[in-house]
């Protein structure tokens, strides 16, 4: 049988096989079946599933290469899936999210109230005892007013510096900010411009903003002789950039010389506070802190609140100055030609009698002394009958016992006065505007009365001689006392309106005698009168003799025979 | 209310920073921290029944890395030049900066101090080579940061004259 099989190559390769058969048929069953396996991606597949999750957990165990290795196509996948479907991912982590997303807006918001509430209650300033007040009245609980009036922005400090040498003119701070000594922080304001200056060079631009972390700026006017200087918590408008120029030229327009004169004395600026503190604006709007991956939801909701505080402030503040505007233009003596909003400020243009009310005292009067109005008048006489009337007393200055009146727009006076006062009077009234007219014939002229009075005495009086001569009779002195002494009192009287004092002295004789002699006698009688009187001190030249003859021979007339007597034109 | 603004000037390390340390806070520190720059302090006194604010500039000290800027010394009213009593090219740099300082800004009254007058056993500067300095100071002043001799009045003196100087 072994030569058989060592004869026949055939059969020995059969027996072999056979025998291969025999001893190893499970090994090459096995070994079919793994190469099938392998080759049948179908199966090769449900294999590797069936362990891939132990691989996976196994490999994990060890190191992070597999984590390695996977980041860069989970990455990818996600990034595709979310890119071709997000209403995917958002359902997936929406449950999962949702209630965190809100309680976490919810604390965000809960948590800067408590703690503007806890500022407000920390700081007992006036201004949170108004929030309480407003809560209080309006029945809104304490935080949402404290919210109402968070900051936009604040300017916390306002220093006025003189720039050459850095020191603090003025300085004023808001309500509970406190801060290093100003004289310090000036200091160093000043020598970062000089630095500045320095390292750039003096053609350079001066910094106009510095920034303290991401939450305070300070804002840097220059001007020429002083720096402004805001220190500013939150973003400001530029509108606060106009006005911090505006307040500085304000200074310098009206302090310049101090400012150049300035040798470390700042008296002369310590009543500029109020200018300044006009800079210490602040305006409403949330804070919102913290900034987390939640911010854009956050402030979504914060700025819809502050947007409704934000407009109930400026619907309250436009009522007032909507009732501002209505006084002004209800007020005689003040035409408003424009108002307007510009950089925060109000402005009211207009002409203004002088006698109408200040504007600034209306404006307290209608509870709007707070509201930042700056006026430009123009000055005009209004035709308004109080004004006019008004304006006539001012002009005319009437003595007590005259009385104006304004009818039909005829001006009249009553009463006396003095004869300077009519004469001024009547040259004013025609200058002064709004006047139909001026009459003056009520007024009774208290030194025309006097005066006359006066030449009614004199004209009543007469120097009597011996017959036939011009000697005066015995006794007669004393008479032509009384004369001279009513002549001065005349003298006294000036009224540049009427021609000079004149006298005529008239010689008169008796009926005896020739009609010549007489003339001529009584001629000499008027002279001598005037000679005794101008030896009594006055003036010759006041008197004008005259002869007039024989005077007639009725009762009257005989009384004034032998006589002379006087008469004023 | 007045005030003034003041400078220190000097070399490096003369003790200007030491100087306006023990005038405003009454302490001395070994520890040498050079100034960069500036520093700016300030100290309230009383000259005959008036407050003074002195704002006191304390600026770097002169050496071949940083010199003074002149820009710094503007609307001064007043400087104090420092030496250090123990190095004599200190002397040169007071004298130095005088030149700067005046053609800067004017004359403005000017106090000299020699500073740490307690290490007088290492003393160089004599009266030889301080007559020339000696000249542009309207006063002069032995001082020691560490004790504290002699940096009151300094100060002091300075205030009065910077007063008088502008009448006030
Ligand atoms: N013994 C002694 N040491 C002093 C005195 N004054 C200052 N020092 C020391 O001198 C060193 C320099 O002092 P600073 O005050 O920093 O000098 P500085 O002039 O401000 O120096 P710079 O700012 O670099 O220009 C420090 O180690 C001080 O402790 C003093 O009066 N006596
Ligand atoms: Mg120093």
């Amino acid at each position: 049988m072994a030569g058989g099989m060592d004869s026949n190559p055939e059969d020995s390769r059969e027996a072999f096989g056979l025998l291969r058969q025999l001893l190893l048929k499970p090994e090459i069953e096995k070994l079919a079946e793994i190469s099938r396996r392998l080759d049948d991606p179908e199966v090769r597949a449900a294999e590797v599933g069936q362990i891939l999750a132990a691989a996976l957990r196994r490999q994990a165990a060890v190191d992070d290469r597999l984590c390695l290795a996977l980041r860069p196509l989970i990455e990818k996948t996600l990034y595709n899936s979310v890119r071709k479907n997000p209403r995917a991912l958002v359902d997936i982590i929406f449950p999962v999210m949702g209630p965190a997303l809100r309680k976490s807006v919810s604390a965000a918001i809960m948590g800067m109230i408590q703690s503007l509430n806890q500022m407000a209650n920390h700081c007992l300033t006036i201004r949170g005892i108004k929030w309480r007040l407003e809560a209080w009245k309006s029945g809104k609980p304490f935080s949402a007013v404290v919210l109402a009036h968070t900051l936009l922005f604040r300017v916390e400090q306002v220093f006025l510096i003189h720039a050459e040498s850095g020191l603090v003119l003025q300085h004023v701070a808001a309500e509970g900010v406190s801060g290093k000594d100003p004289d310090l922080v000036s200091g160093m304001f000043t020598a970062i411009q000089d630095f500045v200056k320095d390292a750039l060079g003096s053609g350079s631009e001066l910094i106009d903003t510095l920034r303290l972390g991401n939450q305070r700026s300070i804002w840097l006017e220059q001007g020429r002789y002083a720096i402004l200087a805001a220190v500013i918590r939150g973003t400001p408008p530029m509108d606060l950039r106009h006005d911090i120029q505006d307040c500085l030229d304000r200074i310098e327009a009206v302090r310049g010389q101090a400012l150049a004169a300035f040798d470390g004395d700042t008296a002369p600026f310590e009543n500029l506070d109020a200018e300044l503190r006009g800079l210490l604006q602040f305006q409403a709007r949330p804070e919102t802190g913290r900034r987390t991956w939640l911010l854009p939801a956050a402030i979504a909701t914060l700025v819809t609140l502050a947007a409704l505080a934000l407009g109930l402030n400026r619907y309250q503040e436009n009522r007032t100055w909507q009732r501002l505007l209505e006084r002004l233009r209800s007020q005689p003596g003040i035409i408003v030609t424009r108002a307007a909003r510009e950089d925060g400020r109000y402005l009211v243009e207009g002409l203004r009698d002088p006698l109408a009310p200040d504007p600034e005292s209306i404006k307290s009067a209608c509870r709007a002394a707070k509201l930042p109005v700056d006026w430009r008048w123009k000055a005009y006489w209004t035709m308004d009958r109080p004004f006019v009337l008004k304006r006539a007393e001012l002009l005319l200055k009437p003595p007590p016992s005259v009385r104006l009146l304004l009818e039909g727009g005829i001006l009249s006076a009553r009463g006396y006065a003095s004869h300077s006062w009519i004469v001024r009077a009547r040259r004013l009234a025609s200058v002064l505007p709004g006047l139909a007219g001026y009459n003056d014939g009520q007024v009774v002229d208290q030194d025309l009365v006097a005066f006359q009075k006066a030449v009614q005495r004199l004209e009543s009086k007469a120097i009597y001689f011996v017959k036939g001569g011009i000697d005066l009779d015995p006794g007669q002195e004393p008479n032509l006392d009384d004369v001279a002494s009513i002549v001065r009192t005349l003298q006294g009287f000036d009224f540049p309106d009427r021609p000079g004092l004149n006298i005529a002295v008239i010689g008169h004789t008796d009926v005896s005698g020739t009609e010549k002699f007489n003339l001529a006698l009584s001629r000499l009688r008027a002279e001598k009168v005037v000679s005794l009187l101008a030896a009594r001190g006055l003036e010759a030249g006041l008197f004008n003799p005259l002869g007039l003859g024989p005077a007639g021979t009725g009762s009257e007339s005989q009384a004034l025979w032998r006589s002379v007597t006087f008469g004023v034109r | 209310m007045i005030k003034k603004k003041i400078c220190m000037l000097g070399a490096f390390a003369v003790g200007k920073t030491s100087l306006v340390r023990r005038f405003v806070d009454s302490i001395f520190s070994e520890r040498y921290q050079t100034t960069v720059g500036v520093k700016i302090d300030k100290k309230s006194m009383e000259i005959d029944g008036r407050r003074i604010d002195l704002i006191i500039w304390d600026l770097n000290g002169e050496d071949e890395f940083q010199s003074v800027r002149t820009s710094y010394l503007r609307g001064s009213s007043g400087c104090i030049y420092v030496v250090d009593g123990t190095r004599s090219s200190t002397v040169e740099t007071a004298g130095s900066l005088y030149g700067k300082t005046t053609a800067a800004i004017g004359r403005v009254p000017a106090v000299l101090v020699l500073n740490k007058q307690d290490l007088h056993q290492q003393w160089e500067v004599g009266d030889r080579l301080l007559a020339p300095v000696r000249q542009m100071a309207d006063a002069v002043f032995y001082t020691s940061a560490r004790t504290g001799q002699g940096v009151e009045r300094a100060f002091s003196k300075l205030a009065v004259m910077m007063m008088e100087n502008s009448g006030q």
